[in-house]
C-alpha cells in the first residue's frame, strides 16, 4: 500500500498545520503604541451628578443622577513626559429632578418622577502629564483641559400619579418631551482625569449653562466619574 | 429509555474518562509529561537527582511552601539553605503570593510518591523579590536577590520573572538594557547558570520574550503544550530586539504544580516550564562536576530534540536526557541523506528517501518543523506540520526570497535548500 502512494503529493489541506509563525523584527516597530508618538483607543466611562439646590432656595432641585459616556481618544507624545489628548465620544445625561421641584416653566404638577435627558456629541482637547515609570503602557497621568458639547437629544420624560375621582385607570401616567427648547445648543467644561493605566478618575465642571436661563434653575454642573481605556497590550 | 441512557453515557463518558477539569487521569496524564518530555527516568534511575547542587529560587513569594507535604522533605533534611525577603527585608518568605512555592514543587516537589521535578534532592536558596504594580523597585530587588544568591553559593539561579511594557519598548529588549538583563549578565559572568522563563506574552501584542529571558549567556525557557509537543500559544518568542535566538530551549508548560493549602493543581506558563530545565541543569551538573555553567548551557541546548534546527518558539527544542548517556537510541543526521526537498513554483515538497536509519518513536516524530532563513541567518518565518512519511509534504514558499535558505528537520534528520 505504502509503495503505491509514495511520491504521491498530498493535498495541502490534508497535511495539518499545527503552528506557523511570521517573524517581526524589532528595528521595523511601530510608531504607534501606548506611549509612542502616536495612540488611540475606545473609552467607556460612567459618572455621578451630585444633587444640587434650585437656585436660590435652600431646596433640592436634583437629585443624584447618572451619566454615560464613549469614544475615541487620541494621543500624540509631544515629548517624554508630556502628551496631547483629543477626544470624540457620545455623551448620555439623565438629571434626575426631584419631586416638589419645577424645572420648567409652567410646570404646576407635582410628577412623583422626572428626568430631563440630554444626549449629544462630546469633544475635547488636553493636556497629559505622564507620571512614573516609561514603558510602553498608559501609566499613570493626569490630564487637564477642556471639553465641549452638542446636545443632539433631548427629553422631560415625567411619570404622574393619577389620583382622584376623575382618574383613569391606569396607576401612573408616563410622558415624554422631545426637543426642549430650553436646552443651549453647546456647552462647555474644565475637566481633570487622573488615570492609573486602563482605568481613570474623572472630574468635571460645566461652565456655560446647558439651559438658557428660560427654566426655574440650571441643571448641576458638577461631574464626578470612572473611565476605562479599552486598551490590550 | 435505552437511547436516553446512551447518550447520557456519551455525554458523560469523556468526563468520566478524564477529559475534562482536574480529574486523575488528566493529572496523571500531564504529571508524568512534565518530566517525562526531559526523559527524566534517564536520570532518576541513575540516582542523579540534583544532589549536591544549589538553586536560588527569586519570585513573588512562597507562601506555604513550608507546611507543603510535598516539600518537606526539603525542611526535614536541611535543604533551604537560606532566605530572603527583599521586599519586607526579613528572612520568612513564606508568605505573600504562590507562585513560588509552584515553581520550587517543578524542581523539587513530591506529589504520591512521583516526583514533580528533576532535582528533589537539591538544596535551595529562596529570594521574594516581587510586589505588585510591576514598579522599578521589583527589578531592583530582582538584581539584589541575584547578587545575593551568587553571594550564597548559587549554582543555578531559577527565576520566572519578567518585565515587559510596564516597565521598557520592545526594542530595549537587547539583552543589555534593562536592569534585570544587566544583572543576568553579571550572573552569567561569575559562572552562575541563570535559567528564565521566556514569558506569557505569545498571544498577547507583547508577542516577545521578556527581559531579563533577553539576556545573552542565560538559558530563557519557552513552554510547549504536553498534548501536542508543539509550542504553547501563550509562550513568548523570539528573536531579541537585536536578532538573537530566544527562547534557548522549551520545556511542558502545562502542569502539575502545588498551592499554598497543601494540594496539587494542573497550572499553566513558561514559569513552570524554567523549573524542569533547572531541574535538568541540576541534574546535569551532578553528572558532570566539572562542567563549567555556560559548558552545561551549551550541552542543554545540545540535548533539544530539534538541535541543530531552531526556531524562535522552540529554541533548540526539548532538553533529552539521553542524550547524556552512551546508550542513546535517538540519532541526528544532518543533511539529505533521509529528508530531500524539491520544489515547484506554489511550494517546496518534502519526502524521506531511504535508507533512513531507524529513530525511536518520539512524541514529534509526526512533525516536520521548517524554517526560512534569510541570508544573515535571521528567521523570517517558521511552522510546525504533520509530517506523513514517503509522501511529498508541501510547504508554501510564499515567503522564501532569492538568497533565503529553507531547512526542515523531522524525526531526528535535518536537510536544507538554497536557490
Amino acid at each position: 500500500m505504502m509503495a503505491v502512494i509514495a511520491g504521491c503529493s498530498l493535498p495541502a489541506g490534508l497535511q495539518g498545520q499545527a503552528f506557523e509563525q511570521t517573524v517581526v523584527p524589532s528595528a521595523v516597530m511601530s510608531n504607534r503604541g501606548p506611549n509612542r508618538l502616536h495612540f488611540s483607543h475606545v473609552y467607556l466611562g460612567a459618572a455621578l451628578i451630585p444633587p444640587a439646590p434650585m437656585n436660590g432656595t435652600g431646596t433640592s432641585g436634583t437629585g443624584l443622577s447618572p451619566a454615560f459616556t464613549g469614544g475615541l481618544r487620541y494621543k500624540l507624545k509631544l515629548m517624554r513626559p508630556l502628551a496631547l489628548v483629543g477626544e470624540v465620544g457620545l455623551v448620555s445625561q439623565g438629571y434626575r429632578i426631584q419631586p416638589g421641584s419645577f424645572f420648567l416653566p409652567g410646570d404646576t404638577v407635582t410628577f412623583r418622577k422626572q428626568t430631563v435627558l440630554v444626549a449629544g456629541i462630546d469633544g475635547g482637547i488636553f493636556l497629559r502629564l505622564r507620571l512614573g515609570q516609561r514603558g510602553n503602557y498608559l501609566g499613570n497621568y493626569i490630564d487637564i483641559g477642556l471639553q465641549g458639547m452638542m446636545p443632539l437629544l433631548s427629553r422631560q420624560i415625567t411619570v404622574s400619579q393619577n389620583t382622584g375621582s376623575g382618574a383613569p385607570t391606569l396607576e401612573s401616567e408616563k410622558r415624554t418631551s422631545r426637543r426642549l427648547n430650553c436646552i443651549q445648543p453647546y456647552n462647555f467644561s474644565t475637566l481633570a482625569r487622573i488615570g492609573f493605566d486602563r482605568t481613570a478618575l474623572v472630574i468635571s465642571w460645566r461652565w456655560s449653562g446647558l439651559t438658557d436661563g428660560s427654566t426655574n434653575y440650571d441643571l448641576p454642573r458638577l461631574q464626578v466619574g470612572v473611565e476605562t481605556a479599552l486598551v490590550d497590550y | 429509555m435505552i437511547k436516553r441512557a446512551l447518550y447520557l453515557t456519551l455525554f458523560l463518558l469523556p468526563l468520566l474518562m478524564g477529559f475534562a477539569g482536574d480529574s486523575p487521569i488528566r493529572w496523571e496524564m500531564i504529571l508524568e509529561k512534565q518530566t517525562g518530555f526531559l526523559e527524566g527516568k534517564e536520570f532518576s534511575t541513575r540516582g542523579i537527582t540534583g544532589k549536591g547542587i544549589r538553586i536560588a529560587v527569586i519570585d513573588a513569594g512562597f507562601k506555604g511552601a513550608d507546611s507543603h507535604p510535598g516539600l518537606a522533605h526539603l525542611f526535614a533534611n536541611n535543604r533551604i539553605a537560606g532566605t530572603w525577603d527583599f521586599v519586607r527585608n526579613q528572612e520568612n518568605v513564606f508568605n505573600g503570593n504562590p507562585h513560588g512555592t509552584a515553581v520550587l514543587s517543578c524542581i523539587a516537589g513530591i506529589w504520591d510518591g512521583k516526583p514533580c521535578g528533576l532535582a528533589p534532592d537539591a538544596t535551595f536558596l529562596l529570594a521574594r523579590t516581587e510586589v505588585s504594580g510591576e514598579p522599578k523597585k521589583e527589578e531592583v530587588n530582582w538584581a539584589k536577590a541575584v547578587e545575593w544568591a551568587i553571594k550564597n553559593g548559587a549554582d543555578i539561579i531559577q527565576s520566572s520573572i519578567g518585565y515587559t511594557y510596564h516597565r521598557y519598548f520592545q526594542e530595549e529588549l537587547t539583552g543589555r538594557y534593562s536592569i534585570a538583563a544587566q544583572a543576568a549578565i553579571k550572573a552569567a559572568r561569575t559562572g552562575v547558570l541563570l535559567v528564565n522563563s521566556a514569558g506569557n506574552d505569545g498571544s498577547s501584542r507583547w508577542q516577545t520574550v521578556d527581559t531579563p529571558a533577553d539576556a545573552d549567556s542565560i538559558l530563557s525557557v519557552g513552554a510547549i503544550d504536553p498534548q501536542s509537543g508543539i509550542a504553547a500559544g501563550f509562550s513568548s518568542k523570539g528573536p531579541t530586539a537585536d536578532g538573537r535566538m530566544k527562547p534557548n530551549v522549551c520545556a511542558p508548560g502545562t502542569v502539575c504544580a502545588f498551592t499554598p493549602n497543601g494540594k496539587s493543581k494542573i497550572m499553566g506558563g513558561t514559569s513552570f516550564a524554567a523549573p524542569l530545565i533547572s531541574g535538568f541543569a541540576a541534574c546535569l551538573m551532578q553528572l558532570m562536576p566539572h562542567a563549567s555553567a555556560q559548558d552545561i548551557l551549551h550541552a542543554i541546548e545540545q540535548s533539544g530534540h530539534l538541535y541543530p534546527y531552531y526556531d524562535y518558539s522552540h529554541g533548540f527544542g526539548v532538553p533529552q536526557a539521553s542524550h547524556f548517556f552512551q546508550n542513546q537510541t535517538k540519532t541526528k543526521q544532518q543533511g539529505n541523506c533521509c529528508l530531500v526537498i524539491d520544489t515547484t513554483d506554489q511550494s517546496f515538497q518534502v519526502t524521506t528517501e531511504g535508507p533512513c536509519q531507524e529513530t525511536e518513536k518520539s512524541e514529534w516524530s509526526t512533525y516536520i518543523y521548517y524554517h526560512i532563513s534569510d541570508s544573515s541567518g535571521m528567521l523570517r518565518m517558521y511552522g510546525v506540520k504533520e509530517f506523513i512519511p514517503l509522501i511529498r509534504n508541501n510547504i508554501s514558499r510564499a515567503a522564501f526570497q532569492k538568497g533565503d535558505l529553507l531547512r526542515v528537520f523531522s524525526n531526528g534528520y535535518t536537510a536544507e535548500w538554497k536557490e
